[in-house]
């Protein structure tokens, strides 16, 4: 039973970075599509990249919480929990907003599509899946948690590393979209400060 | 207000930067500081997304 029980959280473990590693994989889609196809997030978009990163930044909360063979506290995984949960939630409603801007015909919808649907179609989705995560999450946690296997927590170390890299690049980008200017445009077409072609 | 907007995206993303950055050094003392500027940038976020909304469209409430 015993066995069993951490079992369930070791799997939650390894969900937790699974979460933060499909935002960061999803992050780095978007930013592919910025730097490289130079296709300029709008205002909304950037939003909803905030509230991805919210999402994974609740998740590394709740990693950090039981590192160094410390023991998750119920309290640090509510709150870390409620993080993911409040960015999903907005960050639903944003994405939410930007469908219902684009969807009477005959807009095409800002940006391109992948396989058929846009960004922000697929932003909602990974709210969405967050929401359900956490759902999920809370419904099959243990009440105690024994100590994490130190090979998890060497890579939940990696993992945060790599996420926290790919928000610093998020920050550089977004500084060259924006610039020095006043204001970021509705349909940004380029970048304020370098245009590397 | 709106000429602040731009800066502001940046300015959110420096905010939960070092959220994520204070919660992994994880000291007992910063977990607090973490969660205090995470609320920070969500509201900000949602500042932001308020005025993006009443500003393009000019809606009512």
């Amino acid at each position: 039973m015993k066995d069993m029980k951490n079992q369930v959280q070791n799997l939650l473990y390894l969900g937790f970075m699974a979460n933060i590693l499909v935002i960061t994989g999803v992050l780095c889609g978007s930013l592919y599509i910025q730097l490289i196809l130079k296709e300029y997030p709008c205002p909304l978009c950037m939003v909803q990249r905030m509230c991805m990163m919210m999402c994974a930044v609740g998740q590394l909360y709740i990693i950090v919480s039981c590192r160094d063979g410390q023991i998750l506290e119920w309290k640090n995984f509510a709150i870390g929990h409620s993080m993911t949960l409040f960015s999903a939630l907005a960050g639903s409603f944003m994405s939410a907003r930007q469908i219902l801007l684009h969807i009477v015909p005959p807009d095409p919808g800002y940006g391109s599509a992948i396989f058929g649907i846009h960004l922000y179609t697929w932003g909602l989705i990974v709210f969405l899946a967050e929401i359900f995560a956490v759902a999920a999450n809370l419904a099959i946690a243990p009440k105690h948690w024994a100590p994490i296997p130190r090979q998890l927590q060497s890579i939940s170390k990696w993992i945060s590393l790599l996420f926290i890299a790919i928000i610093i690049l998020f920050l550089l980008a977004t500084f060259n979209e924006e610039g020095f200017h006043w204001f970021l445009e509705d349909d940004p077409t380029r970048n304020a400060l370098l245009n590397l072609h | 207000m709106l000429s602040n907007l731009a800066k502001m995206d940046t300015l959110i993303i420096i905010l939960i930067l070092a959220a994520a950055i204070i919660m992994y050094r994880k000291k007992p003392i910063d977990k607090k500081w973490a969660v205090i500027i995470f609320s920070a940038a969500l509201i900000a976020t949602l500042i932001l997304f308020r005025i993006h909304v009443t500003s393009v469209l000019n809606l009512n409430f």
